[in-house]
């Protein structure tokens, strides 16, 4: 095999597997659109969040990584609960747009005072994460499989396996389906529609704390501005693959991961963006619902 | 004593609960009771936070204990009478959207004598664009304001308009220095190639107007070129891409943020060329807590370095303030800049009332531009040039076992 194509297959496994983090992200994103119909600007800032998280417990306590991990879910889920009761809950019977900007707000307000924590603290911009596995790896032949990036990627995969558990063989998990047909139905059923949101904003935001985690470490810093990159990176994913699909979240998040390396290899850096947009405006053509999507006919 | 402002309690709350809580020493000097004839009022914008404060939060440190240190001792002597300094500072973020308005409003709200700052490049260039283009024009209504960015090293930069000025360096002529020491002393090499920050103006404009350049008089085209984002995570296809090309000189014109992330990944491939050069965005602490041992050997130009004799004194207090193990030169910068410009507000005869506001911008305008043999902190002997960019000498440093060790001076040659 010629150098390019082993450097172009090393490309796409590299990111197939820093897809994976996208995907997590995605997947918050999905499970709030497919409840609630509304875009969680400030989902990005679970996966924020998540990462402060697990940098204090790694480098200031310096904590073993799992005691790390667990405390990115759990103060994901900490800001995942403000939203619910913030932008959310107060708003929910207001235009779809307005919890949309309620989020978009708290986005900005959250990254501005992490911004300031970072400052104020440690006089940083940034801190070093860090990962016990930077330089570990496994080779395959000519290719190198980076052991984080595996780890990321059997976490991620992992945590699919238990939302799939939660959705599919709970009755928290058919509660939220039901609620995902329709709130009034719901209510109607005797489903405690509002526990349910909430519970669905935990499991989102703990989703989000969990990819702040391992991108964090896969990436050896944690930054206030983390959570901005989450946004544009998880939006895409989730339109990409399919709003509202948990499938659809990982696919669109790993082909995500696909397209910009190899395009950056392929094409140029200078394009990699750009080239991911195109890609996706071109599914969109073809599959408006997404590559995984579901396509629906509403009938007036 | 002037009446303080609502933001300048703010700013200095914050300041100071920012040094409480890094366990710092709250500066007492400026604080103390001193008799004053007035106040003189300079603006400052920084970034303190975004993506440049690494380079910003130094640099406005450096002004700091300047202004501390003058205004103990008895502040800005004109015409018999003594002036505090009294310093407005802003926060841009790293952002232009931020740094026009403050700036504007430093000149026209605050009526400050001069502007310092602000470090980042592309917000430096917004904002002089509000500056007046040519001088004594009346047909256009640009700001008439000095200011001067102890930073902010894009070419060209202080060709912005006849009222900006810069203490910072000479970049192309650093960049040529760096390669001539580094090629004497590791050359001659066969394959250069680089790598650019491509969102970020100084590092883009540092590839084309100093590397490029200086390759070209080489008559070396670069064998690998590649760019990334400040904010990139994933560095693995541009470092194969190198990896290919066996380069052994790889310029990094990119800042520390890319940089670390950039060769922690070099250090997994297993990419060693046998010289890396980067410029000022090296010159971070964070090089070296964040990358550890991948970021050996980096070797990158300097206007001062915390371990010339006469800098020393700085370096102490910097890091009494700061805790931090490590005073970048943009401290130096900063503070060095506070004395150029009491030394320009002494020399041009201000009266510093309401009234003669613009007749004492121009004063001080005046004589920065025409500043000659000022005799720094440092012991150099600066001059400013026909584009309003002090002429200083170019130190060279290396990261080398964790420390950032001065590792080239013009006159004493290498240094280990």
């Amino acid at each position: 095999m010629s150098d390019y194509l082993i450097d172009l297959l090393q490309t796409s496994i590299d990111g197939l597997l820093f897809g994976s983090t996208y995907a997590l992200v995605a997947i918050g994103f999905t499970v709030i659109w497919g409840l609630l119909r509304i875009l969680n600007l400030a989902h990005g800032q679970t996966v924020m969040v998540g990462m402060f998280a697990g940098m204090v417990c790694s480098t200031i306590f310096k904590l073993p990584i799992i005691v790390g991990f667990v405390a990115a879910m759990a103060a994901a889920c900490v800001v995942g609960i403000i939203v619910d009761r913030v932008c959310y809950r107060p708003l929910r019977n207001a235009h779809e747009l307005v919890p949309m900007i309620a989020t978009l707000g708290f986005w900005i307000f959250l990254e501005e005072a992490f911004i300031k924590i970072y400052f104020y603290t440690w006089f940083r911009g940034y801190m070093d994460f860090p990962n016990p596995y930077t330089f570990v790896g496994y080779d395959v032949g000519p290719i190198r499989l980076r052991l984080d990036y595996l780890i990321t990627l059997a976490v991620s995969a992992a945590l699919v396996a238990v939302l799939y558990l939660i959705v599919y063989r709970t009755r928290f998990g058919l509660a939220m389906r039901m609620v995902a047909e329709s709130h009034d139905i719901g209510y109607l059923m005797g489903v405690p529609v509002r526990r349910i949101l909430t519970g669905t904003f935990l499991l989102a935001s703990a989703y989000g704390g969990a990819a702040g985690f391992l991108i964090g470490m896969a990436s050896n810093l944690a930054s206030p501005q983390a959570g901005t990159l989450a946004v544009v990176k998880g939006l895409f994913a989730m339109i990409l693959g399919g709003s509202g699909s948990i499938v659809g979240a990982i696919v669109g998040g790993m082909t995500l991961g696909v397209l910009e390396l190899t395009g950056a290899y392929v094409v140029s850096f200078a394009y990699r963006d750009a080239i991911a947009m195109i890609i996706l405006f071109a599914v969109l053509i073809v599959r408006p619902q997404g590559i995984a999507g579901k396509a629906t006919i509403e009938r007036v | 004593m002037s009446k303080w402002t609502r933001r300048e309690t703010l700013k200095a709350g914050a300041s100071a609960a920012a040094l409480a809580a890094m366990g710092g020493v709250i500066p007492r000097a400026a604080l103390a009771a001193k008799q004053f004839d007035g106040a003189i009022t300079i603006g400052s914008i920084e970034p303190l936070t975004g993506i440049g404060a690494a380079l910003g939060a130094p640099n406005y440190i450096g002004k700091l204990i300047a202004i501390d240190e003058i205004n103990a001792k008895g502040g800005i002597a004109v015409g018999g009478k003594n002036f505090q300094i009294k310093l407005i500072s802003e926060d841009d973020q790293t952002s232009p959207d931020q740094g026009v308005p403050l700036f504007r409003k430093l000149a026209e709200k605050d009526k400050c004598l001069i502007i310092t700052g602000t470090q980042y490049s592309r917000v430096t260039e917004s904002m002089w664009g509000l500056l007046q283009k040519k001088l004594d024009d009346k047909s256009d209504p640009g700001l008439q304001v000095p200011s001067m960015s102890f930073l902010s090293m894009k070419a060209g930069v202080a060709g912005i308009s006849p009222w900006s000025f810069r203490n910072a360096g000479n970049e192309p002529e650093q960049h040529e220095t760096t390669l001539s020491v580094v090629e004497k002393k590791y050359g001659p090499y066969k394959v250069y190639g680089g790598a650019v920050e491509a969102n970020e103006a100084h590092s883009v404009a540092a590839w084309r107007a100093a590397y490029l350049p200086a390759l070209k008089r080489r008559n070396v085209e670069p064998a690998a070129y590649v760019e990334w984002y400040e904010t990139d995570r994933d560095f693995s296809v541009q470092i194969r891409k190198l990896k290919r090309a066996n380069l052994d000189l790889f310029v990094l014109s990119s800042h520390f943020q890319a940089n670390v992330g950039a060769l922690l990944e070099a250090k997994r491939q297993g990419f060693k060329p046998k010289t890396i050069i980067s410029h000022i965005g090296a010159d971070a602490i964070e090089m070296v807590q964040l990358g550890g041992d991948a970021v050996e050997g980096i070797v990158f130009p300097a206007a001062v370095h915390q371990s010339m004799s006469l800098v020393q004194p700085l370096a102490v207090e910097y890091k009494k303030r700061t805790k931090e193990k490590y005073m970048p030169q943009f401290t130096g910068l900063g503070y060095e800049g506070m004395y150029i410009l009491k030394h320009a507000m002494e020399t041009a005869g201000i009266k510093n009332t309401p009234e003669s506001l613009q007749e004492d911008r121009r004063k001080v305008r005046d004589v920065l531009a025409g500043l000659k043999n000022y005799k720094s902190f440092a012991g150099m002997t600066l001059n400013m040039n026909e584009n309003r960019d002090i002429v200083r000498p170019t130190y060279l440093v290396k990261i080398d076992k964790g420390d950032f060790r001065m590792w080239w001076d013009q006159e004493k040659g290498f240094l280990f």
